[in-house]
């Protein structure tokens, strides 16, 4: 058993900026990083467009309040406005630490960091890196995770979360390279597990987003909120799925149908913010012209169209997009237009917390130890969608913030007692039956079949017949994962089909719990859509949702819980729910 | 189409590795990475290997592809069998196989530790704003920046091959993000540093880096621009390794050997630590042929010649002789 003050688990932004604080703020503490990939691998290497934040480098009249605002509306009014309010105004000083950190940002002619304009925010307040901008933040925070000597277990695949007596006291881990299980114990534990991209047959998210932070959570006995909002980028690349960045459409890309028309003019709720819409009614849109027979040649996708803004434009302001193209379709976007479809993106939803970071409980209470920040946790900053260039933004703010809760915590907080045998022997049980499957379902086709149920009935457009459906596939397929899967490899260094079979629970956990939330809610907002219930129902559902299994786990249950409406005190007018309309 | 796929298997760090090939359907657009996957999830999943982002930025995909480190989600399937019938895929090399095609990087990322790869303002006046840094003073460092840190520029490495002590391409293009870097304080600490053994004189100039980083960050570039700061150091005056280099300069510059050979004249200028290290490189550079695990830069497109290189050793070294050096 390995004993730690704090155990973060994750290494992205939100891990690696939690670990950062934590060493600055604390460097007595004995601090451990878990992570099944290398830090820098993370998935938020990849984020492309930038972060938000009211420097008003740019724009000067911009205010927190208006990044709010905008939040808020964007989020379809689900957004908790007191986290909001953490949120923006916290931002101009997080992005200041980065860039004190090292981290690159793109500059304005005097020296100052740039700022460019981004869907759904309304002045311009997106910081970026040219269109690197994850990598140029993670890289600076990894580099200090080796300053300090952070303790990483690298390359760790965490396989539960111990719960017990109400609290988090640890969590059971497999290192990848050795087949070697440890409990890992500490006072106080951090999920910073990212997003569950892969659920979905088509994702802008890397082979690692499989929610696992998501399924041990759950596993535990514990509530996830809000899990039936699923962000789908419009533009990912077709027929790929990687993501065409937003920034693309902020620098001015057109989208264009098989009749050449600019259609989100043609839809009242996308007329005056064209391209710059917000994800969810862009992606609708898109999917709308294909069904309606514009898709380009009548196929699945339409055109995203940067000719106009000229070859310098286009090297100097979105090279990573001009090469995706070119190195995945042999298209360049300065000579033709990049087929694209709606892509999944992100996970609104997620373990519910605090502004503070603290895991809430079936009954609303902080789970002593327990903590989420980044993409698993819904704190919620993105209610029922995401604006662009928020969730970096997350991922930094609450990041820190954990880090600076976690750090003052577990100063007066003893080492949980705990008996390790039973769980190290519950853990070599999973993996030996796991590898003594000798059925006759290879794990990519179930896989497969799964993704295929969840974005078949559960997609941009779901209602309760489909929906109904997808719980009956998921299950069926469970079944089959139990029965009849095969491995090929048995051993235990490096197994990467053993990976994917741990993966491949989590894809389950997490894929009901999006059904089983996007079924109770009778409604759409946001990136939700029924297609039965076409309406936003405040009066029944201006609330989050919480779903969670069964005291006896067989089953899944789901309840709701109120919605934060504090800045309507500051600003009635435009905090009080209204038509969302852009 | 139907492609052969040879792949290098190791079942743990001490087994005997050995070739298995795979028949794979796939088209020319498919990446590599596309083939290996198809190959996990479909032939053999005990097939190891890393990958994450499939987007040429994690850094997680490299490995040896027809004998030369790449990206395998950047390379297509079309551009790799060019003049080939079969792929070739091998782990990176300098570096120690875990299973398959998976290698241990501890020693990367300690030699990355090496260099203090961070920006350090720990010395200045903290501004509640940001520091400025002009569009110019960034740009400069955008091209070591863009490292995703995949390896593939180690596993060609000349001289992390033979030099236990270099750090590496990749440190080195590190080192020269952060020493560059207009709101670093330790520039002085920095250079001197780097100055040392294991440091940017323990380059052989090679090339392969430069040939083989998949992001253009061309860390021989960054390395000679360390070393071109190095040089310019007035303060360093004394240090008898800078007073060697010098010498060395004007000598060059005399015997006029700029005319016979400008690879020559960067060599020398460039990689001579002092006269000993120079000649030094020569039974290092005839080590690395008589291994035979070597790839040698004329292996690569475009390539440095070969009888460049050795005409240009033995020049070295009959001038040394001449000059009663050795
Ligand atoms: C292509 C792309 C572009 C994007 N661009 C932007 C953008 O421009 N602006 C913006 O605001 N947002 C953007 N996003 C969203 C944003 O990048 C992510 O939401 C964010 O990076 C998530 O960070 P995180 O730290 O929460 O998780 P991640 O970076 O996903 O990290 C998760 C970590 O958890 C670890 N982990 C998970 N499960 C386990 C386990 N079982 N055991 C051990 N370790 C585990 C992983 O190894 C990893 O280190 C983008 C997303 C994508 C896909
Ligand atoms: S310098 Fe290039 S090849 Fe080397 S690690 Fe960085 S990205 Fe990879
Ligand atoms: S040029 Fe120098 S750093 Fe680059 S691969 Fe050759 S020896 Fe290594
Ligand atoms: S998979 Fe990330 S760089 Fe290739």
């Amino acid at each position: 058993m390995f004993d730690h003050d704090v155990l973060i688990v994750g290494g992205g932004l939100a891990g690696s900026r939690a670990a950062v604080a934590i060493v600055q703020n604390e460097p007595g503490l004995k601090v451990g990083l878990i992570s099944k990939v290398h830090p820098i691998r993370s998935h938020s290497v990849a984020a492309q467009g930038g972060m938000a934040a009211t420097l008003k480098n740019v724009d000067t009249e911009d205010s927190w309040l208006a990044h709010a605002f905008d939040t808020v509306k964007g989020s379809d009014y689900l957004a908790d406005q007191n986290a909001v309010e953490v949120l923006t105004r916290s931002a101009p000083d997080v992005i200041i630490d980065l860039e004190h950190l090292g981290v690159l940002f793109s500059r304005l002619e005097d020296g100052r960091i740039a700022q460019r304009p981004f869907g759904g925010h309304s002045y311009r307040r997106t910081c970026y890196a040219a269109d690197k901008t994850g990598h140029a933040i993670l890289h600076e925070l990894v580099s200090n995770l080796f300053r300090y000597g952070t303790k990483v277990y690298l390359e760790w695949y965490v396989l539960q979360l111990i719960h017990e007596e109400g609290e988090v006291k640890g969590v059971v881990a497999y290192c990848i390279e050795t087949g070697e299980i440890e409990v890992i114990r500490a006072k106080a534990v951090l999920f910073a597990t990212g997003g569950y991209g892969r659920v979905y047959n088509t994702t802008s998210n890397d082979f690692a987003s499989t929610g696992d932070g998501l399924c041990l959570t759950a596993t535990a006995g514990l509530p996830l909120q809000d899990m039936e909002f699923v962000q789908f980028h419009p533009t990912g690349l077709y027929p790929v799925g990687v993501l065409i960045s937003e920034a693309v459409r902020g620098e001015g890309a057109y989208l264009i149908n098989d009749q050449g028309e600019r259609f989100m003019a043609n839809y009242s709720d996308s007329h005056n913010k064209m391209e710059l819409s917000p994800r969810d009614i862009t992606s609708r849109h898109i999917v709308q012209e294909v069904r309606a027979g514009r898709g380009i040649k009548r196929g699945p996708f339409v055109h995203l169209d940067v000719r106009h803004l000229g070859r310098e434009k286009i090297i100097s302001r979105i090279p990573f997009a001009r090469e995706e193209g070119m190195r995945l379709l042999g298209i360049d976007c300065i000579d033709a237009p990049l087929p694209v479809r709606p892509t999944v993106h992100y996970s609104m939803g997620g373990i519910p917390t605090t502004v503070d970071c603290e895991v809430l409980g079936v009954d609303r209470k902080p789970i002593p130890g327990f903590f989420a920040a980044g993409e698993c946790a819904c704190v919620s900053v993105h209610g029922a969608n995401r604006l662009g260039s928020n969730s970096l933004l997350e991922c930094v703010v609450f990041g820190k913030r954990a880090g600076e809760k976690i750090g003052a915590y577990v100063q007066d907080r003893p080492m949980p007692t705990l008996e390790e045998r039973p769980y190290v022997q519950e853990a070599e049980k999973l993996i030996k039956s796991l590898l003594n499957k000798k059925g006759t379902a290879r794990i990519h086709d179930i896989r497969t079949a799964l993704q295929d149920a969840m974005t078949e009935h559960c997609g941009i457009f779901r209602d309760q017949q489909s929906i109904q459906k997808g719980l009956q596939e998921v299950q069926k397929l469970k079944e089959r994962y139990e029965k009849d899967l095969n491995l090929d490899d048995r051993g235990t260094i490096f197994n990467m089909e053993l990976m994917a079979a741990l993966e491949l629970r989590s894809l389950f956990t997490v894929g009901e719990m999006i059904l089983a939330s996007a079924l109770q809610r009778r409604e759409s907002r946001g990136a939700h859509y029924r297609s039965d219930y076409q309406q936003r129902d405040d009066a029944q559902f201006l609330k989050h949702s919480l779903v969670y299994l069964s005291q006896d786990k067989t089953g899944i249950e789901t309840n709701t819980c109120a919605v934060d409406l504090s800045l309507q005190t500051v600003d009635p007018e435009r905090f009080m729910p209204q038509e969302r309309k852009y | 189409m139907k492609v052969s796929v040879r792949i290098r298997r190791q079942a743990s760090r001490e087994s005997k590795p050995d070739y298995q090939t795979y028949s794979v359907e796939c088209s020319e657009g498919n990446t590599i990475l596309d083939v290996l996957n198809k190959i996990q999830w479909e032939q053999d999943g005990s097939l190891a290997y890393r990958r994450n982002c499939r987007n040429a930025i994690c850094g997680s995909c490299a490995m040896r592809v027809n004998g030369r480190a790449v990206l395998t989600c950047q390379n297509l399937v079309g551009e790799e069998l060019e003049d080939q019938t079969e792929l070739l895929i091998q782990p990176l090399g300098n570096l120690p196989v875990i299973k398959d095609l998976v290698v241990d990087m501890t020693k990367f990322w300690n030699n990355l530790k090496k260099v203090d790869p961070y920006v350090s303002t720990a010395s200045r006046q903290i501004p509640e704003k940001e520091f400025l840094q002009l569009p110019e003073q960034r740009e400069k460092l955008q091209s070591a920046a863009n490292c995703i840190l995949c390896g593939a520029c180690y596993s060609e490495c000349n001289s992390a091959a033979v030099n236990d002590d270099f750090v590496g391409p990749h440190a080195l293009a590190k080192a020269y993000r952060v020493m560059a870097d207009n709101r670093d304080d330790r520039t002085k600490e920095r250079i001197e540093q780097y100055n040392q053994s294991g440091g940017v004189w323990d380059c052989t100039r090679c090339f392969n880096c430069n040939e083989v980083c998949p992001v253009g960050v061309e860390p021989l570039d960054r390395i000679s621009q360390i070393k071109q700061t190095i040089l310019q150091q007035e303060k360093m005056e004394d240090s008898t390794a800078l007073r060697h280099r010098r010498t060395m300069v004007e000598l060059v510059k005399e015997d006029g050997w700029i005319d016979e050979s400008k690879f020559g004249l960067k060599v020398v200028t460039d990689s001579g630590r002092d006269l000993k290290g120079l000649v030094s490189l020569i039974p290092l550079g005839t080590r690395m042929v008589v291994k035979g695990k070597m790839p040698w830069p004329w292996k690569f497109k475009p390539s440095a010649g070969k009888l460049e290189i050795k005409a240009l050793i033995n020049a070295v070294s009959q001038h040394l002789k001449d000059q009663g050096k050795i």
